[in-house]
């Protein structure tokens, strides 16, 4: 324990301490990340298909469930009540048979038809640019850009955030760790496990997450500022509005979110070529973001100069409903 | 004569809401009412305290039906359709979505029960709601009057002398060396039991080898039970981790005697109040910002927003080193306790009930 108070009756400095002992684990290589997903991958393992969403398996499961056996258990405790059951299974058999022979037919008839669905649904999937796997597939292609140059910018927008500040698509934490130097409380989420794995490793706070899914968990208003990067350049537009969203309903009140998006007419030059022509989606404006901000309850939304001239970010306060 | 009878899906002696009920019954009689319990199901001990639901009839003075909610029942839809004025006693139903995969049955009869409750918020003359947590809720169903209310915690249930033999055998277990985590609640997914085991091998990687962790509670779903036991012999813990079901209150005492800690990762609670009974018996607890957990444990516990198994783990390690932390949470929650005493809240459902019987005599 450090300072004059003690951690135990200061709740936000004992889980500071916490999570420092947490990056210290990491570093060391005692609580990786690796044996975390290890634990959850054991889980999903012996976990049923339903919960591991298997389609595939699920469907198996319920066309073995349609089947249905029909001839009754004739095991019993008493004497002569085996033979007792045998007789009664035998004298019913013609209904029971009967009864059961077109249940079985529809559950087979409706796990044929789901299979179809089934098929016609991946076919769509595929299809689709919007969708998941197309935005994984973008994000696994597109290039780590290092962000440690925003760091003062950023930093100076963010000093008086009312909680904890998050970075949306982290890469390697290069700026939660500008952040953190700053004095801020900050840590971040990064869906690629590789960079995710290396910041972590590193001592600094990031999580492998995608930045729409961690703010969905967050409770409302448990961030007191907001970095969006990196995802911002490829979701698609409707996803780009719920992003807005969750980051509306993510930040506190007096909170700030800031939004470092590519320039549309810098996007698809050098290193994001490939990433650019195969994400499901492109940058916006920065009217565009100050547009989608208000309308997801910041305020004050402006257009600030980045670290260089060719960059710029869109930064807006969270006001009440 | 007055009545408030109160209408519960299941009456046990196992359960908090069982015990609630009974609890309740005495308050109201205490008021002077007629109160008796009318139930679909009820356990072997209690047969006498209980009538079957669709036996009720109403007396020759003004009668409210007073609905225990907490999941789907044929109660409920009986409650609704009776024409004499309602109240309700919420004790939150598990999301749905959290059986998915696990337990269609038991999501139908989840799905349902929130069916039935939405729909009775809206008709009660009153309702109680065991954490600010639960009344949004009601309140977002269309319930004008919620009052929060702790749930009433029968003193007999809060046994102070431990049962010898299981006692003993934890003491055994805890003579050979390393930690005992302790967690009580039915084996649910929304209890996230599973992620109390993945944190135990982070714990036990990093902290202390010998750790172990003690479940104590019946299944809420056999798919999910022997998913459990499958997962902990996946990750070795089988040794290491002990499913005892459900157990007498003076065996209860005998876990919550030994336990170094109580740590609660559940990703949805309306109260719970085996963190009331953690704060009672001066057991730390470590838990998981979820629900009404916040709420139900003020100060008195190591709160995280997240709950990765590392987290976790240093946080039980934190409490578990650091003797000022560990008496700092004990102190605060046996202060907590205190104010979830039963007369306490007993005297808020007595202001309640005669609050309601002035307004509508």
């Amino acid at each position: 324990m450090t300072g004059d108070v003690p951690s135990t009756a200061d709740p936000e400095r004992l889980m500071a301490e916490i999570d420092a002992e947490v990056r210290r684990r990491r570093v060391a290589g005692e609580l990786t990340p690796a044996f975390e997903r290890e634990l959850d991958a054991l889980f999903d393992a012996v976990s049923p298909p339903g919960v591991t969403g298997e389609f595939p398996a699920l469907l198996d499961r319920a066309q073995s469930a349609a089947a249905i056996n029909a001839d009754p258990p004739v095991e019993s405790a008493r004497v002569g009540g085996g033979a007792a059951k045998r007789m009664l299974g035998r004298a019913m058999s013609w209904y029971v048979g009967h009864v059961t022979r077109q249940v079985g037919a529809l559950g087979t008839a409706l796990v044929e038809a789901l299979r179809v669905l089934g098929d016609r649904v991946e076919r769509l999937e595929k299809a689709s640019i919007g969708t998941q796997g197309a935005v994984a597939a973008a994000a696994a292609l597109d290039p780590h850009v290092d962000l440690a140059g925003w760091g003062r910018v950023v930093g100076s927008l963010l000093e008086r955030t009312p909680g904890r500040v998050l970075h949306g698509d982290a890469g390697d934490g290069s700026l939660v760790r500008a952040l953190a130097d700053a004095g801020l409380d900050a840590y971040g989420v990064e869906p690629r496990v590789a960079l995710a794995d290396a910041a972590a490793t590193a001592g600094l706070e990031v999580r492998e997450h995608s930045t729409p899914e961690h703010l969905e968990a967050l409770p409302t208003g448990a961030l007191g500022g907001l970095v969006l990067s990196g995802c911002v350049d490829t979701l698609p537009l409707a996803e780009l509005r719920e992003l807005a969203k969750l980051a509306g309903d993510a930040v506190a009140v007096g909170g700030r979110v800031v939004v470092i998006a590519t320039a549309p007419e810098s996007w698809g030059r050098g290193d994001t070529t490939v990433a650019a022509d195969l994400a499901p989606g492109r940058p916006l404006h920065p009217e565009s973001w100050q547009h989608l901000l208000d309308a997801a309850g910041f305020a004050e939304s402006v257009v600030v100069p980045g670290p260089t001239s060719r960059e710029a970010a869109v930064t807006g306060v969270r006001t009440p409903a | 004569m007055i009545a408030i009878h109160q209408f519960v899906p299941t009456l046990s002696p196992h359960d908090a809401i069982g015990r609630h009920t009974l609890q309740l019954r005495s308050v109201l009689r205490g008021l002077g009412l007629a109160s008796d319990i009318f139930t679909a199901e009820v356990h072997d001990d209690l047969t006498r305290d209980a009538r079957p639901y669709d036996t009720f009839e109403p007396g020759p003075g003004r009668t409210w039906l007073l609905y225990q909610a907490s999941t789907g029942s044929p109660v409920a839809e009986f409650v609704t359709a009776r024409p004499e004025p309602k109240l309700l006693d919420y004790h939150n139903v598990t999301p749905p979505a959290f059986f998915n995969g696990w337990d269609p049955e038991h999501r139908v009869r989840l799905s349902t029960g929130l069916t039935q409750v939405a729909a009775l918020a809206r008709a009660v003359d009153l309702a109680f709601a065991h954490s600010v947590f639960n009344a949004a809720d009601l309140h977002g169903w269309g319930c004008h009057r919620a009052v929060v209310a702790p749930v009433l915690v029968d003193r007999a249930h809060l046994v102070e002398d431990p049962d010898p033999a299981t006692l003993e055998s934890l003491a055994g277990t805890k003579a050979r060396g390393g930690s005992d985590w302790l967690f009580i609640g039915r084996l649910a997914p929304n209890k996230a039991q599973h992620d109390l085991v993945k944190a135990l091998a982070a714990y036990r990687r990093a902290y202390d080898p010998a750790a172990r962790l003690h479940l104590v509670g019946e299944a809420a779903s056999e798919s999910y039970r022997a998913t459990l036991v499958r997962f902990i012999d996946a990750v070795g813990l089988a040794g290491a981790v002990r499913l005892h079901g459900l157990v007498s209150p003076a065996a209860l005492a005998a876990f919550y005697r030994t336990a170094d800690v109580f740590v609660c990762v559940s990703e949805h609670e309306g109260f719970c109040v085996p963190l009331f009974e953690a704060m009672h018996h001066r057991v730390p607890i470590v838990a998981h910002a979820a629900g009404a957990v916040p709420e139900t444990v003020g100060e008195a516990a190591v709160l995280l927003d997240v709950k990765d198994p590392a987290t976790v783990a240093a946080a039980v390690a934190r409490v578990l080193r650091d003797g000022d932390l560990r008496e700092h949470l004990v102190a605060a929650g046996s202060a907590r306790a205190t104010e979830f005493d039963p007369s306490r809240a007993r005297c808020l459902y007595e202001a309640s009930v005669r609050c309601l019987l002035e307004e509508r005599p």
